[in-house]
């Protein structure tokens, strides 16, 4: 099989792709060696007719929606804030969290979230904020950032954030605790429009080997 | 640093030098050396129109992608073309009527579509067109249109395509029958439109007391309904409804008609193909070659298309992206 006749999938680095390759390996689909070699980013299963490449996760929609890669693996927190034009045809129920409105403690003590009417956000999820808060009428000035958004309100940068919890163990380290949940977060696969419509029948074999894993 | 800006080019327009210009009238040469021998008639239409007329004929999402102004001596906004076919409508209305129908016309233009500040991606795109307007809708008429559109890529010597074929028509019956909220039935279209099953699933099962499982169960096998030429009958086996089934029949007489012209091979089905929604009444398809993300060709029927420009009659068509085409011939991709 030539390579560009494999099935080419991106997976997430980070945590969802242990997860990941639990799936793969109840689908008879070895790929653990993808943990070992941090430095590897690329496997092939000529075999299989697979080939796998490890990117980081808010770049996999890019990569599919592009065509580089025929399918991908991302969480519904990068899938919601791209938008991009997508298949989404399974969830599967890996890299579980929840996005949250967190603010300092003793703020919470005298806050009343009905009551709000303009806030100000540190997040990484510009999108999801803006569109959570002005559906609710509420005006909010978004402040972007890339990373350790729970040091924001210690900081003064924005009293409130929206972020990822899995634990809630970052929020209560650094004095934070959840008012409200934006959205539950699971992990999606994800497919190019011009794959699935080019080689159908292998594209839709893959998903339903998927899903018999996912919901076995 | 020197200011790069200072004689660029505005966002998403570029110029094309003469490699890439012969190139492209290489394209634009053959295809439309096949539309002549069809019997189609080449139409030049203007650049910019009045936004209230032109929007008329618009799909939704590109009346978000206007470049308009005010034109400075009447006051009324006026718009670049973002799609040639609402102009084509106007055109026929006002002044072909008198030429009688069938009428076979093709273009070759430039379009404009504004794109959002973070995409870069072109917003001046060529594109040939043909548009056939009729009386009535015929699969024959649909099936001729995918067959010259086919040809005009073997001619180009594109061989390896497939031409993916849905049916608004099909999947606006079965929302018509779901009773439930405008909101409810966008979200379930975006679910449709995403393939996902699992959210469907869920919209479903909520609004099962008003969708009924009759309807349920043909809703949630939508994101199922893709794959070869058997997708129609697998379908067809499913659907009791008469009227959804002449839909599904319509498809399966244009699926023939273009597979017996020698083309079997290239057509697949998708069934849960929303694209357009608001535009599109009938049969829909799209072309996709190699590794290409977006498609080369792009078409359907919209049959209340002249009649919103006061004329009723039915009409279909297809415009083919010319730099695609260019860039799959070149194998840029």
């Amino acid at each position: 099989m030539k390579r560009e006749d494999l099935l080419s999938i991106a997976l997430p680095k980070g945590r969802i792709l242990q997860e990941a390759v639990g799936l793969f390996a109840g689908m008879g689909i070895d790929i653990k060696d993808i943990l070992e070699d941090p430095r590897r980013l690329v496997f092939e299963l000529p075999e299989e007719g697979m080939r796998f490449m490890l990117i980081r996760t808010q770049d996999v929609p890019v990569y599919v929606e592009y065509g580089a890669v025929d399918m991908g693996i991302a969480g519904k927190d990068v899938l919601y804030e791209q938008r991009r034009d997508l298949y989404e045809p399974l969830d599967l129920g890996i890299g579980r969290c929840r996005m949250v409105v967190a603010e300092p403690e003793e703020l919470k003590e005298r806050d009343d979230p009905s009551g709000w009417t303009h806030i100000k956000i540190a997040t990484k999820y510009p999108n999801i904020a803006t569109e959570y808060f002005l559906e609710r009428g509420i005006e909010v000035e978004i402040i972007r950032l890339y990373g350790s958004i729970e040091l924001a309100p210690l900081f003064g940068l924005s009293e409130r954030i929206v972020d990822l919890v899995q634990t809630g163990e970052t929020l209560r380290k650094n004095g934070l605790v959840e008012v409200e949940t934006v959205m539950e977060v699971t992990a999606k696969l994800v497919c190019n429009r011009a794959s699935l419509k080019t080689k159908p029948s292998r594209i839709k074999d893959f998903i339903e080997r998927l899903r018999g894993v996912v919901e076995g | 640093m020197k200011d790069p800006s200072s004689i660029s080019l505005p966002r998403g327009v570029r110029d094309i030098l003469p490699e890439e210009a012969e190139r492209i009238y290489s394209v634009e040469t053959t295809i439309t050396d096949v539309f002549h021998r069809q019997g189609f008639r080449r139409v030049i239409t203007p650049l910019v129109e009045y936004v209230d007329v032109l929007s008329r004929g618009l799909d939704e999402r590109l009346k978000e992608r206007l470049f308009k102004f005010i034109d400075p001596l009447t006051g009324r906004v006026v718009a670049i073309r973002p799609d040639i076919t609402p102009q084509i409508a106007r055109m026929v209305a006002t002044k072909m009527r008198t030429e009688g129908l069938p009428l076979k016309l093709y273009y070759n233009e430039n379009i404009f579509r504004s794109t959002k500040p973070d995409d870069t991606s072109t917003v001046e795109l060529l594109q040939i067109g043909a548009e056939y307007i009729s009386e009535k809708a015929l699969p024959e008429i649909d099936a001729e249109m995918i067959t010259m559109a086919m040809e005009a890529l073997n001619r180009l010597g594109i061989e390896d395509f497939r031409v993916d074929i849905g049916e608004m028509g099909f999947i606006k019956g079965i929302m018509a029958g779901l009773n439930v909220s405008a909101g409810t039935e966008e979200l379930i279209k975006d679910a449709i439109a995403k393939k996902d099953g699992g959210a469907l699933k869920e919209l479903v099962d909520e609004n099962m007391d008003t969708i009924g499982e009759e309807a349920a169960r043909l809703l949630l096998s939508l994101t199922e309904l893709y794959g070869d030429t058997t997708v129609v009958d697998r379908a067809l086996e499913h659907v009791k409804e008469e009227g959804l089934r002449e839909h599904l029949l319509y498809v399966k007489k244009v699926v023939d008609i273009v597979g017996s012209n020698g083309f079997a091979d290239n057509i697949t089905i998708d069934l849960g193909e929303v694209r357009g929604f608001a535009y599109y009444t009938g049969i829909i398809f799209e072309c996709f070659c190699g590794r290409m993300s977006s498609p080369v060709l792009s078409g359907g029927r919209y049959d209340n298309l002249m009649a919103s420009y006061g004329y009723d009659v039915k009409s279909t068509g297809f415009a083919f992206d010319v730099a695609g085409l260019v860039a799959i011939l070149s194998r840029e991709v």
